[in-house]
């Protein structure tokens, strides 16, 4: 960040001059929190091809495939990860709780979810219930966490949704195909276009 | 230059130190003192009171906090805070003629 001495109130003030310091602080302040939501447009479009591939697969007549979806879903998903955030480095984690908080909040989702899918399918013990209520209760969870830790209000409806459906699932006890559509489509209205507008709210140029 | 009616301008933003402030917490959401003071440059004496003029116009909260035993002093930009800024900056472009009203 460009070094920017908020404490000169005697200089020369302009319109121009103001709009130039709030665009550095908010360049400033979009690389302390580190929730542009560009990984969640990442993630979002990842999971929502998994979804709808394994669907696909499930509905014709192609063998029943898991891994030969989910691997390279997870491969690309955080390979894409790592390179946004070699692109945008945030500012360090000391004294920054907010951004600990929301890194090990997608962290504990993420390897949670992963940690399950892979040794369950390994051990022959997989549940698609156990991973389906596990996947919406990290979403939700993580989405309420970062509504608690950035401010963002609207956030938590994007929780309730993601608790929703947990509740759904609960509630109806079934897992069929059609779970993979809803999971799909959860992943564009819940994770997709949250992060797109994430993105696009705190990318707006002052 | 546009037309602007001046007295639009909120005295509370328009203060540089509490513009950085607010500029910051309007990407960042929420921030602690301390990453706020190195961020601004400024004293803690001189953040204190532009925090205490934000917070008494409800555009900030302040709210402490613990990480294990270490206190912390946190503070995230209000509702009323996103507004106040959001047409603070819309009045600002607006006299460079660059609102998107234009």
């Amino acid at each position: 960040m460009e070094q920017t001495n908020a404490d000169t109130s005697k200089e020369t003030r302009s319109p121009e001059t103001d709009l130039a310091l709030i665009r550095a602080m908010m360049q400033a302040g979009r690389k302390r929190i580190g929730v542009d939501g560009i990984l969640l447009v990442v993630w979002g479009v990842m999971l929502t091809l998994g979804f709808t591939a394994q669907y696909i697969v499930i509905m014709s007549q192609y063998p029943h495939m898991i891994l030969e979806i989910w691997i390279p879903v997870y491969v690309v998903g955080f390979l894409l990860s790592y390179l946004v955030e070699k692109r945008n480095p945030r500012t360090p984690t000391e004294n920054n709780l907010a951004l600990k908080v929301y890194a090990m909040t997608w962290k504990a989702s993420g390897i949670s979810i992963a940690v399950y899918f892979f040794l369950s399918l390994l051990s022959d013990t997989f549940d698609p219930m156990i991973i389906t209520i596990l996947t919406t209760v990290c979403f939700g969870s993580s989405f309420f966490v970062i509504s608690v830790i950035t401010g963002l209000q609207k956030l938590k409806f994007v929780a309730a949704g993601w608790w929703l459906l947990t509740a759904l699932f609960s509630i109806f006890n079934t897992i069929g195909p059609e779970t993979l559509l809803i999971l799909s489509a959860a992943s564009i209205f819940l994770l997709l276009i949250p992060g797109y507008f994430l993105r696009r709210m705190l990318s707006v140029e002052a | 230059m546009s037309e602007y009616d001046y007295r639009a301008i909120d005295d509370f933003i328009h203060s540089r130190v509490r513009l950085t402030i607010m500029s910051f917490l309007a990407a960042a959401r929420s921030a602690e003192f301390t990453e706020l003071k190195t961020e601004l440059k400024v004293s803690d004496g001189n953040l204190s009171t532009h925090l205490k003029k934000l917070e008494d116009a409800k555009y900030i909260t302040i709210s402490k906090q613990f990480n294990g035993k270490k206190p912390l002093t946190l503070i995230a930009i209000s509702e009323s805070g996103d507004l106040a800024f959001q047409s603070y900056v819309e009045g600002l472009a607006h006299m460079i003629g660059l609102s998107k009203k234009d």
